[in-house]
């Protein structure tokens, strides 16, 4: 039982830190070779948890395979656009000018109920306002909308707007995070000046967001809300 | 290139464990059938072999399916109650573990019916 625990814990530690070698993205955006790396790693770590009397050695040399690869096709299909297009296949144009290509459609085995489920994801509901939709190598479909259909901007009317501030947690749980400090260019004196005049102190606050221009957003522990 | 350095650290170990495995397997599985005929010819007791089988299986549990280590512990039990009774079962005992060893050795090397 205790062989078991102890099992669990290290093949825990180490699928978790194969899959942070990997990279960070998530389930839907892997391409269909990381796809089948990640089940294959699943796979493989379960099979030393199930079975005590496989050495652990033959899972973590296998996972350890996997990753190699994994790394080393990675880095090869970065360089070479045909490796690229091999592993993960090329993007597909499923719309065109408002106008089903069915050829490509039937080349990807997408059905009509699919690419419209999609378009309505992506808030289009009429397929002749759409300019280009492309079927990306992940499954998505990117869409983009014709001149006429697309919603103003502030460019489209000369509106003359001020940057966006990125706000950053400065006080989470109660612990100010220094280093979103150094990255706004502030000290915790300012911070404290904020919050003395709201009354407050670090430790009574659950968090707190500050951008570069001074917005900042407060909001209590306890179920105190914004401040 | 950096992404490739993992890559390499991850190539070396793998390395170091497929060759790390073939000699210690090999090595405990020859020093195996050494000790045994050493136990026949009366040079080693009944509790030394078994002892010396206990440390032996800890270094090779790290390879071997732990299966075919405790087959091994089974047999070397009989083998002991055997010559002890200077049964004639000795030859059909050494026989069985010759050949789970056989099993493991396979199993470390590369063969085309495990390839399959």
């Amino acid at each position: 039982m205790i062989s078991t625990v102890l099992r669990t814990i290290i093949l825990y530690i180490v699928v978790t830190v194969a899959i942070r070698l990997m990279g960070k993205r998530q389930i839907g955006d892997m391409q269909p070779n990381e796809l089948v790396i990640t089940l294959l790693i699943s796979e493989i770590a379960a099979i030393p948890l199930q079975d005590t009397e496989q050495p652990m050695s033959i899972g973590l040399a296998a996972i350890f395979v996997l990753v190699f690869l994994e790394i080393v096709i990675s880095v090869l299909a970065m360089k070479s656009f045909s490796v690229r297009k091999l592993l993960n296949g090329k993007s597909v144009v499923v719309i065109k000018n408002g106008v089903i290509d069915q050829q490509a459609m039937r080349n990807v085995r997408m059905t009509v109920v699919d690419l419209i489920e999609q378009l309505r994801g992506q808030d289009v509901f009429n397929i002749e306002n759409v300019a280009f939709a492309v079927l990306e190598v992940n499954g998505n479909l990117s869409v983009l909308l014709k001149k006429d259909a697309q919603p103003v901007t502030a460019s489209d009317i000369e509106l003359d707007l001020p940057d966006d501030a990125l706000p950053l947690p400065v006080i989470s749980d109660g612990k100010i995070i220094y280093e979103s400090l150094n990255a706004l260019q502030t000290t915790p004196q300012k911070l404290y000046k904020i919050l003395k005049h709201k009354d407050a102190t670090p430790k009574q606050i659950f968090l707190m967001t500050l951008d570069r221009d001074g917005n900042h957003t407060i909001i209590k522990k306890g179920g105190e809300q914004k401040i | 290139m950096k992404r490739l350095i993992p890559a390499a650290i991850i190539l070396v170990f793998i390395v170091s464990i497929c060759i790390g495995a073939h000699i210690c397997v090999d090595n405990a599985c020859q020093n195996t059938i050494d000790d045994i005929e050493n136990y026949y010819n009366k040079k080693i007791t009944a509790t030394q072999l078994e002892n010396i089988w206990k440390e032996r299986k800890e270094q090779m549990a790290l390879f071997v399916n732990h299966g075919f280590l405790d087959k091994i512990s089974v047999y070397i039990g009989q083998l002991t109650i055997a010559t002890n009774d200077n049964s004639p079962e000795f030859e059909t005992v050494y026989k069985n573990i010759e050949s789970v060893i056989s099993l493991i050795k396979a199993e470390q090397k590369f063969a085309l019916h495990s390839f399959y």
